[in-house]
């Protein structure tokens, strides 16, 4: 059974990232049957559904071609009434609960079928496959690139695009990477480079200790440094691009209180090993979760927030394995052991999805707490533990430069008369 | 048998307030452990087999580095910190036969001990200053005896001669004191996130204890000389790391400035012995050293507001590496002194109005110290210095020492003065004015050197900041 290949956008008019058209040449070169989207408003999950469900034919693999994000979050319509051009995994899980949009049924998609994801980053959040899988009827396996994906010309007649991940490196800036309209970043790109390296090689260096290696400081710099020094946002051997997470206000909340409110949102499950050494050092082994401190107005009248996350990427140039590796992520809908969707958790930003790390447990706390009162615990004993929680903002009021100083005129910056050679 | 043992984490500075971190866990020395739920407040179960657990908190902010504590699982699964651990975590649990859950509340600092950093540097010493051969090393071996030094400690000098106390109405004079002993902790601690001073050099007394109860420490910062005269000569270049840690930094920029040379200071006055000046005038006070950078000198510390919470944190810091769980949390009386082009970066310290209205400044500063402050600096440095001292029942006290009378420094004391060389002291203010020439004969007297005349300058400049700063401690400005 050839492979279905989904196609849920079109690259804009002179887009630089034609991401969807060689996608297309990609898989028009495998064989199989590629499915355009529809319009430009590009194709919605109920339609890949219709399709399939005309085709009528049990599905051995069904690749979905899509733009996302690492913060579980990729860029299609649950259905053509949808109005969020998104879905999280919130999304998701509402519609698993709604049953809209239905799956095609077990005659289509069974524990037989396999769901390829090629989009940015999304196999990083195991909330959001458990919930994919979910929507599509639990088929055999759901796979998602932890990385970057692109497609890109190989130079090679005989096929000449290739599929390629990328290693990446995510920092949180107050600025969009480029201001629309502009080709460079404000201050240009050595001094963005330089700024980049700089704030990343802090952040990422947080795991060097992991590593064991004593001189893994300087090597994660020089990595970085390597990275970024050719690196602008069209699509080379190594490129910067940006995501940005738009911050909706609430009704009857101002866009402001809304940026002050969102709760944290990390790009991935919670890490729960070290890296092995300096080079594997990325976004897969060093999470960046933003807040609320991330958040900036796009508007003069502060009527939109949003956060942008710089990216600096450098494309891994072998062909990706598509199974669970350190590649893709799969998700495996053995009946047992699915979890259920449950109702929609209550806060807002939770891309970090930390409850796929431990699979079976539950909240544990939850748990001891049960068995505490259980025990003959008291509610005060355990409400204590509660208490004295930090509060406020260590980081309040520390200044990391010097403040503005005006030099004395006669400032020579040295004790010594002027004929005389300083101490 | 404990059926269910549930951790779980929180983090903040030594004030209470909430620092954001990642966490790892792990236990029995063996892999880390999945963390559940939430990596900003998370939740581990622990093995049963578990004997013992280590948490590492690594804040997601660059001005904080990572707290590493361990505990012992006991067979009820309580969980206990071992003995350094102890004073960076708080543990508050709830058990019942077969489960217990505790809450670890860490305590993370803006300090790290690079001591071990430093001393490894004093060893990788450059063969070339600006790209030309030079005997640094050789020049540091005659200079201290040795080279390098094994530790930080600062060994007894016997043959120094320092400035005899209590000084006559004239003259000065200097005698070798062997009851002087620097019997202190010396540590470099490295201040996380910060522009400049990364490196700050702490000499701490064995006799200012660090117990649970004790008084506000009371605190000497030392500004040493701007380093904006240095670019292209010194701290960078010839093969030399980054700043905070290179050879430069480590000798030039702190050690010679702890250090006395072998066997006598007036060998080499550039090593100022700021710690041995201490131990000679009695004062019980901790001498701190911050590195200032080539390009950003004392960077953050020009707000004085900035220097007051970094000195908690240093109080903080070294308490808790003695074991002191519950340090104090405010501090004694502070002194700053200056040297050379320093005396200028103190004038605008004193001078800048945010800095007058916060309470460091206000209140825990009690002195000033202005060591051979430079024509160019030196109408700043007064100008700023009294007006910050204000009226005599302020009780702030400014001492000048200097081998030139300039003019500003007659508002110090009515006419007429001694005749120099002359030290001339009330409780709030010192002017000691020791003349250039004068240093010739009392250089010829100690160690029976000439100096050459286009050296005498440069001689008095820094002899002025490694004999004087005897004299200022010693006037009871900590008590």
């Amino acid at each position: 059974m050839p492979d279905i290949t989904f196609l849920m956008g079109q690259d804009p008019a002179g887009a630089s990232n034609q991401f969807y058209s060689l996608a297309k040449q990609y898989f028009t070169a495998a064989g199989g049957t590629v499915v355009d989207a529809p319009s430009a408003k590009g194709q919605t999950l109920e339609g890949v559904f219709a399709k399939l469900t005309s085709l009528g034919t049990a599905q051995t693999t069904i690749n979905i071609v899509c733009h996302a994000t690492g913060y579980a979050s990729m860029e299609f319509g649950l259905t053509s009434a949808s109005t969020d051009a998104w879905v999280d995994a919130d999304d998701l899980q509402n519609a698993l609960n709604a049953k809209v949009p239905a799956a095609p049924g077990s005659a289509i998609i069974s524990s037989k079928t396999r769901v390829v994801i090629y989009g940015c980053d999304v196999g990083r959040s195991s909330r959001f496959l458990t919930m994919l899988s979910g929507l599509f009827g639990d088929p055999g396996e759901i796979l998602a690139p932890k990385r970057i994906a692109v497609f890109m010309l190989s130079g090679d007649p005989a096929k000449p695009v290739k599929y390629r991940l990328a290693q990446t490196w995510s920092v949180a800036q107050k600025s969009p990477l480029v201001v629309a309209g502009t080709a460079a970043p404000a201050g240009g790109w050595d001094a963005f480079r330089k700024t980049f390296v700089t704030n990343a090689s802090f952040k990422f260096g947080r795991a060097v200790a992991g590593t064991g290696d004593p001189l893994g400081d300087s090597v994660l710099t020089s990595m970085l440094t390597d990275a970024a020094k050719t690196a602008t946002t069209a699509t080379a051997a190594t490129f910067f691009l940006q995501e940005e997470i738009d911050i909706f206000a609430d009704k009857g909340q101002t866009a402001a209180q809304a940026a002050a409110t969102i709760s944290p949102i990390s790009n991935g499950d919670p890490i729960t090993s070290f890296a092995p050494t300096v080079g594997a050092i990325d976004d897969t082994t060093v999470l960046t979760t933003v807040t609320s401190a991330d958040t900036y107005p796009t508007t003069p009248a502060k009527t939109a927030f949003t956060i942008t996350v710089a990216i600096l990427a450098q494309i891994m140039d072998h062909e990706p394995l598509i199974a669970q590796g350190p590649d893709y992520a799969s998700y495996t809908s053995g009946k047992a052991r699915a979890p259920s969707p449950g109702p929609k958790a209550a806060s807002a930003g939770d891309g970090g999805d930390g409850g796929g790390a431990v699979a079976d447990g539950g909240d544990p706390m939850q748990a001891a707490t049960q068995a505490l009162l259980d025990g003959g615990a008291s509610q005060a004993d355990i409400d204590a533990l509660d208490a004295d929680a930090p509060t406020g903002d260590g980081t309040a009021d520390i200044d990391t430069d010097a403040p503005q100083v005006a030099l004395d005129d006669g400032d020579t910056g040295s004790g010594s008369p002027e004929t005389l050679e300083s101490a | 048998m404990t059926l269910l043992s549930v951790l779980t984490a929180l983090t903040a500075d030594w004030k209470g307030n909430a620092i954001e971190c990642d966490y790892a866990l792990s236990v029995d020395d063996a892999g880390v452990l999945p963390v559940n739920i939430d990596p900003a407040a998370p939740e581990w179960s622990l093995p049963m087999s578990a004997q013992s657990v280590t948490i590492v908190a690594t804040p997601t902010v660059q001005t904080f580095w990572p707290t590493t504590v361990t505990f012992a699982v006991g067979a009820d699964g309580r969980l206990t910190p071992d003995a350094d651990s102890a004073p960076w975590v708080t543990i508050n649990d709830v058990a019942v036969p077969g489960t217990v859950a505790t809450k670890a509340s860490i305590v993370v600092s803006r300090f790290k001990d690079v001591s071990v950093d430093v001393i490894t540097e004093f060893d990788n010493v450059p063969v070339t200053r600006q790209g030309k051969p030079a005997k640094v090393r050789k020049d540091y071996e005659e200079r201290y005896g040795s080279w390098p030094p094994p530790d930080l400690d600062l060994v007894d000098r016997p043959g120094v001669n320092f400035l005899d106390l209590p000084v006559p109405a004239q003259g000065v004079s200097f005698s070798p004191d062997t009851t002087v002993h620097v019997k202190a902790e010396n540590v470099v601690l490295q201040l996380a996130g910060v522009v400049a001073p990364k490196l700050w050099g702490v000499s701490w007394p064995e006799s200012i204890e660090r117990k649970d109860g004790a008084e506000a420490t009371s605190f000497l910062v030392f500004l040493r000389q701007g380093n904006a005269q240095y670019i292209g000569s010194f701290f960078a270049g010839d093969g030399q790391s980054a700043y905070p840690i290179n050879f430069d930094y480590v000798t030039f920029g702190y050690f010679d400035d702890m250090a006395y040379p072998d066997p006598d200071v007036f060998n080499q006055p550039g090593s100022k012995g700021v710690p041995y000046q201490a131990a000679k005038a009695g004062a019980a006070v901790v001498t701190v050293h911050p590195v200032n950078s080539l390009n950003e000198d004392f960077g953050v510390i020009e707000s004085t507001k900035q220097l007051g919470r970094i000195l908690l944190e240093l109080q903080q810091f070294m308490f808790r590496t003695s074991g002191v769980a519950a340090p104090p949390k405010t501090l004694g009386k502070a002194a700053l002194a200056s040297f050379s082009s320093g005396t200028h970066i103190l004038a605008r310290m004193l001078a800048r109005s945010d800095n007058l209205a916060e309470s460091f400044l206000g209140s825990d500063v009690n002195a000033v110290y202005f060591l051979d402050a430079p024509e160019w600096s030196v109408t700043d440095c007064v100008t700023a210095a009294l007006a910050w001292a204000g009226p005599p029942e302020s009780d702030r006290r400014v001492r000048f020492y200097t081998q030139s009378l300039w003019n500003p420094l007659k508002k110090l004391f009515p006419a007429p003065l001694p005749t120099p060389p002359f030290i001339t002291s009330t409780t709030l203010r010192t002017l000691g004015y020791i003349p250039t020439p004068s240093w010739v004969p009392i250089v010829k007297a100690e160690i029976n050197v000439t100096l050459p005349d286009n050296q005498v300058w440069q001689y008095a400049h820094h002899a002025i900041a490694a004999t004087m700063l005897t004299h200022a401690l010693s006037q009871g400005d900590f008590t």
